[in-house]
C-alpha cells in the first residue's frame, strides 16, 4: 500500500510527536508499504486565499507556487494518508489546517448530491482514506475528541473519503501496523 | 456597547463575510451608543491587531467561511495565539458567524460544538453561533433573493443591542433546514453548474481546462 504520513506538528521540540511518526514509519516500511512522511514546518506553504483560481482560471492550479505540490501529489498518489497531528486548542494545528484548506485543487466545482447531501467532485476520480493521528493537549476531554473526530469524519465524506482510524500517539506502533495491513 | 468583530475570511474586505456582518452591525448601531471596531485576520498584521484588540474587548463576534468543514487556516493560527494571552483578557461575551458555500444546514452544523468549547476553554460566555448556507454566490444574486437573510441579520444585530443575546428562534429560521430534499438538491447541482461555475471559466477562458488533471 502507498502511504503519506502529513505531520502538522508545528513545534521541532515536541520530539514524543515526531519520534512517535519516524518508529510507526520505519515499522510501516518493514511491511513493504510504501512511505512517505512530509514535515509540514519544514515547508514554504502559504495560506489558501479563496481566489478559486484553481477551480476557475487554471483548473487543478493554485496561484502559490509553493511546496503545497508536494502534498498534494503524494495525497493523489497515496492509498491511505495520515493526517498527524498536535492537537491545539482542541483541533489539529494550524499548520495542518492550512494544508487541509490547499487541497482544493484537487476538487472540482462541481457539486455531488448522489449521497443526499452536497459535495464536490473529485478532480482525479478518486480519493485515499484517512487515518488520523494526534497527541492530546493536558486538558483533552471525551468531548474535545468527539467534537475532533467529528469534524474529521465530515471533511472525510466531503473528500469522498473515510476516516479509517483516530490514534494517539500513546497508541503502540506496532498495533497500529497491525491494523493498517486489515486495511 | 462596542463590539470587536473579527473577519476570518482568507478574502478580507472583499469576503462574503463582511456582506454578511454589514447589516448585522447596522442592526447593532441603531442604537447610537454602540460602536463597532472591524480586524481582519487574513494578514499577519491584522491576527496581531486582533490579539491586541481581543485582549481589551467584552463583546465580541468572530465571523468565517467554512474551509473544509471547519474553521480557516488562518482562523486557527488566530485561535492558537490566543492561548499565551489567555490570562489577560477581560471577562467577555462571545458569538460567531459562521456560513458556507452548500445551502444545508447540515455543513456549518459539526464546528457549532467546537466554537462553544472554545469559548469556556478561552473563559468567555458564549452566546451562540449564527450560521448560515449558500453564500459563495451572494455577491452575483439578484437582491430578492438574499434580502431575506439580509434582514434576518440586521434584526439579529439589533436584538443583540436591545437583550445583549443572540436570538436561538431567529438562528433556528436563519439555518432554514439541515438537509435539503433530493429534487432542491439536483436543482441546485445543475443551477451552479451553469449559472455559476461555467459562465465563470468562460469569462477567463479556461472552460475547456475545467477538467484538467495537471498533477497526473
Ligand atoms: C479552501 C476552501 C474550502 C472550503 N470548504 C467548504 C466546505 O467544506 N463546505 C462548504 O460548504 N463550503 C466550503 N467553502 C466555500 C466557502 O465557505 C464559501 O465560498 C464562502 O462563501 C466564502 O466566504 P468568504 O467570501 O467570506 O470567504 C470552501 C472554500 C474554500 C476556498
Amino acid at each position: 500500500m502507498k502511504i503519506s504520513i502529513f505531520n502538522g506538528n508545528p513545534d521541532c521540540n515536541n520530539q514524543d510527536f515526531d519520534n512517535c511518526l519516524s518508529s510507526l514509519a520505519v515499522i510501516l516500511e518493514k511491511e513493504k508499504h510504501e512511505l512517505s512522511l512530509l514535515q509540514l514546518r519544514e515547508m514554504e506553504y502559504h495560506h489558501c486565499i479563496g481566489c478559486l483560481d484553481c477551480w476557475v482560471k487554471t483548473p487543478g492550479i493554485c496561484v502559490f507556487k509553493d511546496d503545497h505540490v508536494k502534498v498534494l501529489r503524494s495525497f493523489l498518489s497515496s492509498d491511505l494518508v495520515i493526517f498527524a497531528s498536535p492537537l491545539i486548542v482542541g483541533f489539529s494545528s494550524a499548520l495542518l489546517k492550512k494544508a487541509q484548506d490547499r487541497l482544493l485543487p484537487v476538487i472540482l466545482p462541481y457539486i455531488d448530491v448522489s449521497t443526499g447531501e452536497c459535495r464536490h467532485y473529485l478532480r482525479y476520480g478518486k480519493a485515499p482514506v484517512f487515518g488520523i493521528i494526534y497527541q492530546p493537549e493536558e486538558d483533552t476531554d471525551s468531548e474535545d475528541l468527539s467534537i475532533f473526530t467529528e469534524l474529521w469524519t465530515r471533511f472525510s465524506r466531503n473528500a469522498h473519503s473515510k476516516v479509517a482510524f483516530v490514534r494517539p500517539i500513546q497508541h503502540s506502533v506496532q498495533e497500529l501496523s497491525r491494523e493498517i495491513a486489515r486495511m | 456597547m462596542k463590539l470587536l468583530v473579527c473577519n476570518g475570511s482568507p478574502r478580507g474586505r472583499t469576503s462574503n463575510t463582511d456582506i454578511l456582518l454589514k447589516p448585522f452591525l447596522e442592526g447593532f448601531e441603531e442604537d447610537s451608543q454602540n460602536t463597532h471596531e472591524t480586524v481582519y485576520l487574513n494578514s499577519e498584521d491584522g491576527r496581531k491587531q486582533a490579539i491586541t484588540s481581543f485582549v481589551q474587548a467584552e463583546l465580541i463576534l468572530i465571523g468565517f467561511p467554512l474551509y473544509t468543514d471547519a474553521m480557516p487556516g488562518i482562523v486557527k493560527e488566530f485561535i492558537e495565539a490566543l492561548v499565551p494571552v489567555k490570562k489577560e483578557l477581560k471577562q467577555f461575551r462571545i458569538m460567531f458567524l459562521i456560513h458556507s458555500g452548500f445551502s444545508e444546514g447540515s455543513h456549518t452544523k459539526y464546528i457549532v460544538r467546537y466554537l462553544d468549547k472554545l469559548s469556556r476553554r478561552l473563559g468567555g460566555t458564549y452566546l451562540g453561533t449564527i450560521r448560515t448556507g449558500g453564500t459563495e454566490g451572494i455577491k452575483v444574486q439578484p437582491a430578492f433573493m438574499t434580502q431575506k437573510l439580509l434582514t434576518q441579520l440586521k434584526i439579529m444585530g439589533r436584538l443583540l443591542a436591545q437583550t445583549g443575546k443572540i436570538d436561538e428562534t431567529l438562528i433556528n429560521k436563519i439555518v432554514q433546514r439541515e438537509r435539503f430534499w433530493k429534487i432542491e438538491l439536483f436543482f441546485s447541482e445543475i443551477m451552479s453548474e451553469y449559472m455559476f461555475w461555467n459562465p465563470w471559466l468562460k469569462k477567463n477562458g479556461a472552460f475547456e481546462k475545467r477538467f484538467d488533471k495537471p498533477l497526473i
